[in-house]
């Protein structure tokens, strides 16, 4: 059995959001003493980590996002094609993750604007993160094609929808009924100026007002 | 002597005992055109085989592509690009040899690139039929508006269309108009709170704000439920109140055509007489079949279809199939505006400004159709407002006031017919069934060209009345994916394809069912007169066979 | 009063056969104000839901419309009063034998598709009403509609006559003298014209309603028509009036569930017309009737109220890498044919939209029953159902889906937003496609067979010495 196989065996019959740290060390140390050469169990340790967020990529993701980030799947995701994308990534998160906790910020907001949050290196990482989560991919699309380095973190918990969701919806999901849409969503001030009309007829001059809900 | 009647029979429609055929007619390709050709002629009892080179993918299976989907302003990519049946989705599907990229959205499956639309099913005005004679640019129709009149009504009975019976959609603020025999099947859905406000703010600066007829229905219709405004008309309806040609590949199979999957048609078959004998298809597997009808019908869209022509040498004589290539090649513009409009309620658009689709201008530039486009913004908003480096709390409180305030327009410009602007089969390249991929050579003309500045001027003239902020304009131009002229229709075999019947010149069982028969492509998105043509080529059809 | 009423009803009925003396008892049919009353009760009676064209816009009344029945189609016949094609040259006589004993104008035998057991106890006052609407009221139109043909032997209308001898009383309606009157009024409504028995009853061996299990819930075409006895637990007794009203006259209680198949026509083409007073008058009677208990039922089923939430992950798994995998519909996940078939409308939680367009999967009697017939059928159908509320519509997914992917997404269905102990296979599924089990009168059929033609005889031979008798007698 080699190191290649090893590792992918490891991966396959287990999924990663199972695996706790010591059960991969354990069963990557056995794999190693019985292949029964010098294996580089630092390797291994950090190609088999790798397909697991470390603690530090998920507390910056919800320090930076403010969100709750439960969703495992979704973590799992964005972390494997991070570290993927960028070899350097890993490392970053760390970089973050400590200034983050070095700091004793609160949050987000006290964090942008102390002195650590001036750091253009920490604030790229935190755009990365900020944007795997916000819209749900990693990568930059392309129009067409199939060569492609974009990767699906999530679709209906990206945050992007988070601000609206009391008005608009996340596409695919219905809102309500048909016609919801003649209204503006409630709290929407009202408008200055000529008023709109609903009515597909007439004049957009009338002084007919929309109704409010 | 009532056993010699059948020989009678026989000799009198001039065919020989022995010949026998597969089915009556053949329609390729099962999009909205070839699906509804198909259910016409079935309905009235002919023996119809519909063919198609895709799959049958049930709705939620798309739904979930979609979702799922790490690139989701692709709207190709929840639909399967397979080796065997490749579309636009893939480079190696066509090369571009002039200085546009023309690379529209089409899909193979069962139902056509109809499940990726956003349902505008407009009608063509007199004049756009007439522009030669009216503006003395382009091309006429060999037909008139009144001629298609009758299918415009059953098209859109056919695909549940909801309108406005008010409007004159010509946008030069006048009656209803164009004239129509009936009433719209189903009434316009609510008219959007954006585009009350913009109504509302622009009208009085002179611009015509008219809605776009749809066929998302409004009501329960035909087995399907009404519109909800999920806005996901692109890349796909998740509940199918809008129309796909699905719908009528299933309505024709009900009926009795029989529906071929996995079959991309690569040859038509000449016979004696200027007939059509046969179609030759072939399957994933590298499986050949030949296939007899009586009358053929080919829906295979707008790029595939003349390709399908010049590799059989069929209805050519002009020189004119693949030529005349025409998109309705357009332009977009975003801005903010100084209220909360809240874009994203509703259908993913819904009408627009029409002040510029018809007057005098066309004599000089093209005709300009700008829509107001209703996606969610979420994804646009935010994806620049991280690149601009926005993060924490500031970035969820921009994200909902943009969105709020986020007013896109996508404008479009009619093309005129050059027979330099053309598609054909690759001279070399193949795909994985052996059969040429496309090349294509578009350049957009100055006829088009001369009308941007005034389209601009418009964009400018939104943002202000808006009091807005304008966040851009696009560059260089974009692709709409309303393939017309490439198997043009006209009066003249010398310089056309097919006859105002849809039917080629030079063969008289072979009938072209495409927005590509389209002789002058006004600024309306050509679906519905395609349907229309269709329903009215099973009309033409059923008489003869 | 009341009761002498219905004795005299009764006796009329009894000698219908009399025409100088029905004749002389009978109302002017022409009156305006009889015939308007005729409409109402041909709404309560629902007549129009079997007696329509094939065509949902075709003419009222006109027939045609085929009943799906377990023992093959039953065709409704014209009922306007066209003289060649419906019951024009009728007499109240011939009508309100049809009505009450199921005997067409020509003495042949109609098929209890026809609910002339129900209709039995239709009161005088009303049964001429109707008439005077069908004759005076209703448009004529010459269209015959085609004649039943059942498979053998369901074909011999013959075969009613001992049917009937067993099954129909000639006993008049009368209300249960301790109900209030408003309740009294609603069992009138439930047990004759509304004729809900014929589906919520269930049926005997031979088709019957069971006397004992009234409104205890029966089978019809696949669906299940529940219990809607004042149990708490298995009927509607855990229902407010008020929601038992909106449900009738809407089509849907909020918390409680939706008309869906039969029920939704009911409420579209009946019960939504029918004054208040009478839907509140319904309610009651339900809310008072006998209750009946499936044991196996712990709680009622609107009461799964509680969705049981899942990973995300599970809805979005994220697309497969090959090409293939997009054109892959093969899937029985429960939650993936969830998220593409159903969540876009009913959510992810499976709570609908807050306006209701959409309805809550949880909280609904079709999720919560122990029997999930109308779950496999809702999904395989849709919905379509109009009232005052507006056109609900669900598409069908019975093209869009195999059988063990709709028995894959009930149960995620069940699992996630009802009752969990109910489950879905996919020969449940196979069995609803083909319209409901079949009945055991189907099943018996080559013994019942040999039965039938046993009873014929016997009956053959009874009449035969009754009539002979009576000659010699007379002779």
């Amino acid at each position: 059995m080699t190191q290649n196989e090893a590792s992918r065996q490891t991966s396959a019959s287990t999924p990663f959001a199972m695996l706790r740290r010591r059960d991969l060390l354990v069963g990557i140390g056995a794999v190693a003493f019985l292949a029964g050469s010098g294996i580089s169990v630092d390797a291994l340790l950090a190609q088999a980590e790798a397909a697991k967020p470390s603690t530090a990529f998920v507390h910056a993701s919800r320090f930076v996002t403010s969100a709750a980030l439960d969703d495992e799947t979704a973590l799992n995701r964005a972390w494997r094609q991070l570290s993927t994308l960028d070899r350097g990534f890993a490392q970053a998160v760390e970089k973050l993750s400590e200034a983050i906790t070095s700091s004793g910020l609160k949050g987000m907001a006290e964090f942008l604007a102390a002195p650590v949050g001036k750091d253009e290196a920490l604030l790229a990482t935190a755009r990365t993160i900020t944007s795997a989560f916000y819209l749900g991919f990693t990568g930059t699309p392309p129009s067409h094609g199939h060569k492609d380095t974009t990767g699906f973190v999530t679709f209906t918990g990206a945050l992007m929808w988070r601000p609206t969701i009391d008005a608009t919806v996340i596409p695919t999901y219905a809102r309500g009924g048909t016609d919801f849409w003649v209204q503006p969503p409630a709290g929407t001030p009202e408008p200055r100026g000529p008023q709109g009309i609903a009515e597909w007829h007439g004049s957009a001059r009338s002084s007919t007002s929309s109704k409010r809900a | 002597m009532a056993w010699l009647c059948p020989f009678f029979n026989i000799f009198e429609k001039g065919i020989t005992m022995a010949e026998t055929f597969d089915a009556d007619v053949i329609v390729v390709g099962s999009g909205a055109l070839g699906s509804n050709a198909a259910y016409e002629l079935a309905k009235a009892g002919k023996s119809v085989i519909l063919m198609e080179a895709g799959l049958r993918i049930p709705r939620w299976k798309i739904v979930q592509n979609s979702r799922n989907s790490s690139r989701r302003s692709d709207y190709n990519r929840p639909y399967p690009d397979v080796e065997w049946a490749r579309t636009t989705e893939s480079d190696e599907y066509l090369e571009n040899t002039g200085s546009f990229d023309l690379r529209p959205g089409m899909l193979k499956l069962v139902g056509g690139t109809t499940w990726h639309w956003a349902a505008a099913t407009w009608r063509y005005l007199p004049s756009d039929m007439k522009l030669k004679s009216t503006y003395g640019v382009g091309r006429d129709w060999p037909i008139s508006y009144d001629d298609l009149e009758p299918w415009y009504q059953r098209a859109e009975e056919a695909l549940g269309v909801v309108g406005s019976d008010e409007q004159d959609q010509s946008g030069q603020g006048g009656g209803a108009y164009p004239p129509r025999s009936k009433p719209y099947p189903l009434p316009p859905e609510g008219k959007t709170y954006m585009f009350q406000r913009l109504e509302a703010r622009l009208s009085p600066l002179g611009f015509n704000f008219i809605h776009e007829p749809n066929a998302r229905v409004t009501k329960p219709y035909d087995g399907r439920p009404a519109c909800a405004g999920n806005n996901n008309c692109m890349p796909v309806c998740p509940i199918g109140a809008m129309y796909s040609g699905g719908f009528h590949a299933d309505h024709a199979e009900a009926v009795g055509a029989k529906l071929l999957t996995d079959a991309t048609a690569y040859k038509l078959e000449k016979g004696a007489g200027g007939k059509i004998v046969a179609v030759h298809y072939r399957t994933s597997k590298g499986e050949d079949v030949r296939l007899t009808a009586r009358y053929f019908i080919v829906a295979a869209h707008g790029l595939e279809t003349p390709k399908l022509l010049l590799m059989s040498d069929v209805a050519n004589s002009s020189d004119q199939v693949g030529r005349n290539l025409m998109d309705h090649t357009g332009i977009g513009m975003h801005f903010l505006a100084d209220e909360e409009v809240w874009g994203g309620r509703g259908a993913v658009q819904q009408g627009g400004v029409f002040n510029r689709r018809d007057g005098e201008h066309r004599r000089d530039y093209a005709a300009i159709k700008h829509a107001i486009a209703n996606p969610v913004p979420n994804p646009a908003v935010a994806a620049r407002l991280i690149d601009q480096g926005l993060l924490g709390p500031e970035l969820d409180r921009r994200i909902r006031d943009e969105a709020s305030r986020w007013v896109e327009f996508s404008t479009v410009f009619e093309m005129l017919p050059h027979p330099t602007n053309r598609v054909q089969p690759h001279p070399t390249r193949r795909d994985a069934l052996g059969i040429p991929t496309l090349t294509v050579h578009y350049d957009v003309d100055d006829y088009v060209k001369a009308a941007r500045p005034h389209a601009e001027a418009d964009f400018h003239t939104f943002v202000k009345g808006m009091n807005g902020q304008l966040i851009d304009i696009s560059e260089g131009w974009q692709n709409r994916d309303h393939l017309m002229g490439s198997v043009i229709m006209g009066a003249d075999p010398k310089d056309s394809v097919v006859d105002g019947d849809c039917r080629t010149h030079d063969h008289d069982n072979l009938f072209l069912a495409t927005t590509g028969v389209i002789p002058a492509s006004g600024v309306i998105n050509p679906t519905l007169t395609g349907v229309a043509l269709s329903i009215r080529i099973a009309d033409a059809i059923a008489k003869e066979v | 009063m009341k009761f002498l009423i219905s004795v005299t009803a009764a006796c009329l009925s009894l000698v219908v056969a009399s025409p100088s003396f029905a004749q002389d008892a009978q109302p002017d049919f022409t009156d305006k104000a009889l015939i308007a009353r005729g409409a109402a009760v041909a709404t309560a009676g629902d007549c129009a839901a079997c007696h329509r064209a094939v065509e949902p816009s075709g003419p009222q009344y006109v027939g045609g419309y085929e009943i799906a029945s377990p023992l093959g189609a039953i065709v409704a016949p014209n009922i306007t009063p066209s003289k060649s094609a419906g019951i024009g040259d009728w007499s109240f006589a011939d009508f309100d034998r049809a009505m009450r004993k199921g005997k067409r104008r020509d003495g042949a035998n109609l098929y209890p598709a026809m609910p002339y057991t129900d209709y039995q106890g239709v009161s005088t006052a009303d049964m001429q009403a109707l008439y005077a609407y069908f004759m005076h009221g209703v448009k004529p139109v010459d269209t015959k509609a085609p004649e039943t043909h059942l498979p053998f032997p369901f074909g011999i209308r013959m075969l009613m006559t001992p049917w009937n001898w067993m099954f129909r009383s000639d006993k008049p309606f009368k209300a249960t003298e301790t109900l209030s009157t408003q309740a009294q009024r609603g069992q009138y409504l439930v047990e004759t014209l509304g004729h809900c028995g014929s589906c919520h009853t269930p049926r005997n061996v031979l088709m019957a309603e069971k006397s004992g299990e009234a409104l205890g819930g029966g089978d019809i075409g696949g669906w299940h028509a529940p219990n809607i006895t004042s149990d708490p637990i298995s009927g509607i007794g855990g229902w407010r009036q008020d929601e038992l009203v909106a449900y009738l006259r809407d089509g849907r209680a909020p918390g409680k569930g939706v008309a869906a198949g039969g029920m939704a026509e009911a409420v579209e083409h009946s019960l939504q017309h029918l004054p208040d007073a009478d839907l509140e008058a319904i309610a009651a009677y339900l809310k008072a009737s006998d209750p009946i208990r499936n044991p196996d039922e712990k709680r009622p089923a609107f009461a799964w109220t509680q969705a049981r939430p899942i990973k995300l992950a599970a809805y979005e798994p994220g697309n497969g890498t090959d090409e293939a995998s997009y054109a892959d519909s093969s899937t029985t996940d429960g939650a993936f044919l969830y998220a593409g078939a159903c969540a876009s409308c009913h959510g992810r939680d499976g709570k609908g939209t807050k306006d209701h367009f959409y309805p809550p999967l949880v909280g609904s009697v079709t999720t919560g029953a122990v029997n999930p017939a109308n779950l496999i059928m809702t999904i395989l159908g849709g919905v379509d159902r109009k009232s005052g509320v507006g056109h609900a519509f669900m598409p069908a997914f019975a093209d869009q889906m195999s059988d063990a992917q709709v028995a894959a997404v009930a149960n995620h269905v069940l699992q996630r937003f009802g009752r969990s102990q109910t489950s879905v296979t996919a020969t449940m599924v196979a069995t609803a496609r083909a319209g409901g089990p079949e009945p055991l009168l189907l099943k018996l059929m080559p013994w019942l067979m040999g039965l039938a033609a046993l009873a014929l005889a016997v009956v053959a031979y009874v009449s035969i010495r009754k009539s002979s008798g009576r000659k010699s007698r007379v002779g």
